[in-house]
């Protein structure tokens, strides 16, 4: 007991002089919350329109207005060809274009088939399927209203179904409810494996490990020694994380903290003993940093962070069955936004669990003290 | 009883061969030197006796444990200072000290007594980073740490290298108190000049043990006429001593060159005619004793022969 309590003191010690580890310890979890909640956002605004007019007629007149109504699109370009049009969204000037040919107000009175032309930039899928279906919503309601109004409902309009939906557990469809709980998972995952990854090779490097290896301390005691102090640091970087999210977007936390600090503590039991891994095949602090970062991209980019994890495809989903992070963001999502019970993410817990066991495990046999 | 016992140690790193076939014992409270070159074994042979390294064929006792067997009994009751120093450099000289105490389930003052006449010395600097240190301050906390456990048996790897020649000599003043004090100590250096003032040596020399013995003793088996001769032209007169015919072996050492002769019926006068002969200037010629290094060099021709 005093042995693992003087490995604890020192490796305290240790971490509070290390200026900069102690000021990234702090600033992590605040400066990335802000930074890339507000970037990495995910509503479309703002698409930049351009639109060809060959009508020029008073109906044409209010379907712009109407589209610029809106706080989709902004009229970035008005051209007077569809070649021009096209130039300028091939200049990206544009991200979307608008073609009213010239008969359109006459195809209307003449019960023909009216047509606009939609045509999207589609580098970015993601901002061209959405602009796309917000022009067409927008048209889709104008043509209903005017059509029935300017012919005193001569023309039927087909029947509708109105589908409305009601978004559970993140009502306003709020993007940074869904990032906040996964983007403090990845913080906690990057600042534990970093530290504990480069603690122990830093150990090799200086030549201390080989000092403690002739002394009685055992393997044991040296991985407890070292999993406590970043098991507090990690907990306090979720407390930290939890302060912006609380404080600073008003983020309601549905579930129970005490779990969340659970599922962490596991959690962080589980990645340290990662970190340890990669420290204990690498020789150097540079080594080190590739095999994590080798891992680090795999867990973050399965983790269902940026893209939902079950949508991917089966191997991927494979992997993810052993990627402790995959498990974390969605529990943390669960917990913070769901506010699931531990009975709801038992199956999630016990993988975190059989995961930091089985690595811990492998530590432990794979630490040598005698080489 | 042996404090220590090496019994056909080898260790072979892929193709290379280490240490081959060592034998070597050292009693209790003895103060033995372990002299070689670099690269010559000892820091391998060092690694096996306080366990950090398994030997691949052989075996060896410290203490009457076995390094293999009884790794964890080893751990306790030797004091280690790896050639590197290997403490927290971040940690104060207080900090790393009262760690090893505390690692060893101990506290500083338990054994205070011991490391009393060390500790004084850094003692004025006890808040000061260790990495801070200069050189012989840094082996004298290396020392501290080694000794806050009160072992039986200590370990110091090259303890002197790149230790300035005052901090040099408190240094092996300091080993000679605590040899008093009753601890078996085992220490390497590549310094000959230190081997003296140790009780007995090996002499090792790529993995092999050339000889062990008391310096003393090491010296006298030294039997060829042994002179110092110097001239204005160093390298000619290496050069020219060597196709002399009376000579033994010769060696640079520093400015004067170490010729050892044949038989003993060779004189001054006669080594001095054939330098002059050659047209060497200023030649000054005296007999000398055999140093260690003298004998070590000699060993070495042998084994070479």
């Amino acid at each position: 007991m005093r042995t693992i309590r003087a490995l604890i003191q020192k490796e305290f010690k240790q971490i509070f002089r290390n200026k900069i580890i102690l000021r990234l310890i702090i600033m992590l979890p605040v400066v990335q919350l802000i930074i890339l909640i507000y970037a990495a956002n995910n509503d479309i605004k703002n698409i930049s329109m351009g639109v060809v007019d060959l009508d020029r007629s008073s109906t044409s007149q209010k379907i712009i207005s109407k589209l610029q109504a809106s706080s989709y699109f902004i009229l970035n370009d008005f051209s007077t060809s569809k070649k021009q049009g096209i130039r300028m969204l091939e200049k990206g000037k544009t991200d979307i274009l608008i073609e009213i040919p010239h008969s359109f107000e006459k195809d209307i009175y003449n019960n023909e088939h009216p047509r606009v032309a939609i045509t999207v930039n589609a580098i970015n899928s993601t901002v061209a399927i959405l602009a796309a279906s917000y022009a067409g919503n927008i048209l889709g309601g104008f043509a209903a209203e005017y059509a029935f109004s300017v012919t005193q409902g001569k023309i039927e309009v087909p029947k509708q179904i109105n589908v409305t939906n009601s978004n559970w557990f993140n009502p306003l469809l709020d993007y940074k409810s869904l990032m906040l709980p996964g983007v403090l998972a990845i913080l906690i995952t990057i600042m534990g494996i970093l530290l504990s990854a480069l603690n122990i090779v830093r150990e090799k490097e200086m030549g201390t490990i080989e000092q403690l290896n002739v002394t009685p301390v055992t393997k044991l005691q040296f991985i407890i020694g070292k999993l406590f102090p970043f098991m507090v640091v990690g907990l306090f970087q979720l407390t930290l994380g939890l302060c912006v999210a609380v404080f600073l977007y008003n983020l309601e936390i549905q579930g129970s903290i005490v779990l969340l600090y659970g599922v962490v503590t596991v959690y962080l039991f589980s990645v340290l003993g990662i970190g340890f891994l990669i420290s204990t095949i690498s020789d150097n602090q540079v080594q080190a940093m590739f095999v994590m970062l080798f891992f680090m991209i795999i867990f973050i980019l399965l983790s269902g962070l940026f893209t939902s994890a079950d949508s991917m495809p089966v191997w991927a989903q494979g992997i993810n069955t052993i990627n402790p992070t995959y498990y974390l963001v969605d529990i943390i999502r669960l917990v913070v936004l769901k506010g699931s019970t531990l009975f709801d993410i038992r199956k999630q817990m016990t993988a975190i669990l059989i995961i930091g066991l089985v690595v811990n495990a492998v530590v432990i046999q794979s630490y040598k003290k005698v080489v | 009883m042996n404090t220590i016992e090496i019994k056909k140690i080898s260790k072979v790193f892929g193709s290379k061969t280490a240490l081959n076939n060592i034998n070597m014992s050292i009693k209790q409270g003895e103060l033995f030197g372990l002299i070689g070159a670099d690269g010559a074994g000892k820091s391998t042979l060092f690694d096996i006796l306080v366990t950090l390294s398994a030997a691949t064929s052989g075996s060896a006792s410290v203490h009457g444990f076995d390094v293999e067997k009884d790794a964890k009994n080893i751990r306790r009751i030797v004091g280690y200072m790896p050639g590197r120093f290997s403490l927290y450099q971040d940690l104060t000289v207080y900090e790393n000290l009262n760690f090893f105490a505390s690692i060893f389930g101990g506290t500083i003052e338990d054994n205070y007594h011991l490391i009393k006449d060390i500790y004084e010395h850094i003692a004025p600097f006890k808040e000061r980073p260790a990495g801070k240190l200069s050189g012989g301050m840094k082996q004298k906390l290396a020392l501290c740490c080694a000794l806050v456990h009160q072992p039986k048996v200590l370990f110091l790897d090259e303890p002197t290298t790149g230790v300035d020649p005052v901090s040099r000599k408190e240094f092996w003043g300091m080993l000679k108190r605590l040899q008093e004090k009753g601890i078996t100590i085992l220490v390497s250096t590549p310094y000959m000049d230190e081997a003296v003032l140790c009780e007995r040596i090996a002499l090792i020399q790529e993995g092999e043990i050339m000889a062990i013995d008391t310096p003393v003793a090491i010296i006298k088996s030294f039997t060829h006429p042994l002179y110092s001769v110097k001239s204005k032209k160093l390298y000619q007169l290496l050069k020219d001593l060597r196709n002399f015919k009376e000579t033994y072996s010769c060696y640079a050492f520093g400015q004067t060159v170490h010729l050892a002769l044949k038989n003993q019926d060779t004189t001054a006068i006669i080594i001095q005619d054939y330098l002059h002969g050659l047209g060497h200037e200023n030649i000054e010629i005296k007999s000398i004793d055999a140093g260690i290094e003298d004998c070590f060099m000699e060993l070495m021709k042998k084994t070479a022969e």
